[in-house]
């Protein structure tokens, strides 16, 4: 028995010391594992098409978020991994974020939060932190909208292509242009 | 003054003999035989789960399985078990069954964060195996034999009056002989295990266990002068003994059982096709305290005796299991999980040891002389599938194994065969729900004494259902 012990010793000894570094165990003094540091564990054995919910109850490691699961119009799946969120945006993300348009310039520099005042056709005022651009000059002549906007901030005056990006997911706002 | 003396020396004699021979092979495969494990999930499949062996029962199976868990999982169950047996004795049938309830796994597995690859560790209970069965006879016996003529080696029938004083007996056969034995009690395993991926999905696990159990084994057994054979005075001189009715002996073996073990695992996935799996079972070391309670009675037209000796029996030793060798392979072909494994068992290196207690080397070396020339070496298989029907995370398996019988001589019907099958459900996204139920049926045998002269043939049909309940977080 003596010697059974031994062997069972041995073998567990000698697959720790000679093959046992591919698995890196997190180290608290690091950063903990994530979606960006770690490569996780072995390849998935169970695909979500076949095993739906169980994937997740089997593939994914209590350390690393949930995946989110897409399903597409042609009835295929996507698995999307959600990434971690943290308190301070990255510099990587902040430089896309701000890639497209025009820039901050010296002029521009920081960002207005004044009032912006919403006068409606019955006399409501309302106040919000919303900046809410003024029309394109261009549709100001023809528009028979029942709402006339004004607003203090000064930021983003002249940038019309700009405004109606950003006016386009403002429902009805613009409802009644005459552009229409 | 002699007959006293006599009786001491007798008793004293009867002491050593059934020392000598309250252990045997029958001792040593009740503790070696395969048990039917402790997740509803494996046992849907037929048990071929080692290669499989993802949740905590990879302590049971394979645990190299650890190293597929990669959320903290929290697991229980609950087993039930029906044992039917329909024992055909001198031609008539008696039916019987007994049944057990009982928790049989708490499992606990927390792997470890990693940058790469997977280090996991588990803590588990679980109850291996269950003891519970019954057998039970009636039957007239027209041959020449009987248990008390088998005991004249011993004092018993010179104390219940069925001897005269020169050990003599009357009796010779002709008796209807009845009874019953009812066993009882399980092992109950304590394991710590750990599973570490030492190469891209190469998995290496072993484990080391804790056990204990007890087993209790109640045989009550009867030989009645239905027929009236014997009329006269049973022992010469004693006219109280005129006209002998029923003889009465009780065995009862109680165990504590205690032990340890180790298994070394190995486990490969290929790509989301395959799983390969290998299992080291080194040996069990049980150690057992034994204790062995006899009683009798005799019952004549006018009076009735009773044993009034001690004949009870304190003693301790060792029984070693062999090494058993598992292979397995599981294919994933898109929803649908095959999975098979086979598994090598020598019985013959079964053996009794450490005879530091009450019982002699020399004897247990016969012992073990007799396990291997009775038993031989067996081939378990273990076929299963499951299907998981993804939309509403229900999952169906089949699955059969088969357990060979130990003993040389046996035939197929002898093999313990279930077939099994199981449901399983996910709740919430971590909670695993698994039932699944098994019919096992075989042939068995058992002599009251000497061989083949007052035989049971037994037909024994099992059902088991399992309940296991598995929180991942």
């Amino acid at each position: 028995m003596k010697s059974t012990l031994n062997l069972f010793v041995f073998v567990i000894a000698l697959s720790f010391f000679t093959t046992g570094c591919y698995t890196i165990v997190w180290d608290p003094r690091q950063e903990f594992p994530d979606t960006e540091n770690s490569t996780g564990s072995s390849g998935d054995f169970y695909d979500y098409d076949y095993y739906g919910g169980y994937v997740d109850y089997y593939e994914a490691p209590w350390w690393i978020p949930p995946a989110v699961y897409i399903t597409n119009i042609d009835g295929t799946t996507d698995r999307v991994q959600t990434k971690d969120r943290k308190d301070e945006r990255n510099s990587d993300t902040e430089t896309i974020r701000n890639s497209n348009g025009r820039g901050n310039t010296d002029r521009n520099s920081g960002i207005n939060t004044g009032t912006t005042t919403t006068t409606t056709n019955s006399g409501n005022n309302n106040n919000s932190n919303v900046v809410t651009p003024p029309p394109p000059t261009r549709d100001s002549g023809t528009s028979n909208t029942s709402t006339t906007t004004s607003t203090s901030n000064t930021r983003n005056s002249g940038n019309s292509g700009s405004n109606e990006t950003r006016n386009s997911s403002s429902g009805s706002r613009n409802s009644g242009s005459g552009r229409r | 003054m002699l007959k006293h003396i006599l009786k001491i020396f007798s008793a004293i004699l009867l002491l050593f003999i059934t020392s000598t021979n309250a252990q045997n092979y029958n001792d040593a495969i009740r503790l070696g035989f395969p048990g039917l494990g402790s997740n509803a999930r494996a046992l849907g499949m037929g048990n071929a789960f080692n290669a499989l062996s993802d949740d905590a029962s990879a302590s049971y199976f394979n645990p190299a399985g650890f190293g597929l868990i990669k959320k903290m999982e929290l697991s229980g169950g609950l087993s039930f078990t029906n044992y039917d047996n329909t024992t055909t004795f001198f031609g008539k049938e008696t039916n019987d069954n007994t049944t057990n309830t009982a928790l049989n796994r708490i499992s606990f597995a927390v792997p470890l964060p990693t940058y790469q690859g997977s280090l996991v560790f588990g803590l588990s209970y679980h109850q291996s195996k269950d003891f519970s069965s019954i057998v039970k006879f009636d039957g007239f016996n027209s041959g020449t034999n009987s248990k008390i003529q088998s005991l004249l080696d011993t004092n018993i029938p010179y104390d219940l009056f069925l001897t005269d004083d020169n050990y003599n007996t009357i009796i010779n056969g002709n008796l209807d002989q009845s009874g019953s034995i009812l066993n009882s009690g399980g092992i109950d395993n304590w394991t710590f295990s750990g599973a570490i991926e030492v190469q891209k999905n190469l998995f290496i696990g072993a484990n080391f266990t804790v056990v204990n159990g007890t087993f209790e084994s109640i045989n009550d057994y009867y030989e009645d002068d239905t027929r009236n054979v014997y009329q006269g005075e049973t022992a010469a001189g004693e006219p109280q003994t005129t006209d002998f009715r029923t003889f009465y002996l009780n065995n009862t073996l109680k165990w504590n059982i205690g032990g340890w073990d180790a298994k070394l695992g190995f486990l490969y996935q290929y790509e989301d096709v395959a799983r390969f799996g290998a299992t080291v079972q080194f040996p069990k070391t049980f150690a057992i305290d034994e204790e062995f309670l006899v009683s009798g009675s005799s019952e004549f037209a006018s009076t009735s005796y009773s044993l009034t000796t001690d004949y009870n029996d304190k003693v301790a030793y060792d029984i070693v299991t062999p090494f058993e060798l598992t292979g397995a392979a599981a294919v994933n072909l898109k929803g649908i999980i095959v999975s098979a494994e086979a598994t090598l068992i020598d019985y013959s290196q079964l053996e009794f040891s450490n005879s530091n207690d009450g019982l002699s080397a020399s004897y247990l070396a016969d012992v073990n002389k007799e396990i291997k020339d009775v038993l031989r070496s067996a081939l378990n298989y273990n076929v299963g599938f499951e299907y998981t029907v993804p939309t509403v995370g229900l999952r169906i398996r089949g699955g059969f194994l088969t357990q060979m019988s130990p003993f040389k001589d046996d035939d197929s019907e002898f093999n313990h065969k279930y077939l099994t099958g199981g449901l399983g459900f996910l709740a919430d996204g971590n909670i695993g729900i698994d039932v699944a139920y098994a019919y096992g049926w075989w042939k068995d045998i058992g002599d009251n004494y000497g061989s083949n002269v007052s035989r049971t043939f037994q037909d024994v049909k099992v059902h088991n259902v399992m309940l296991t309940t598995t929180l991942r977080f």
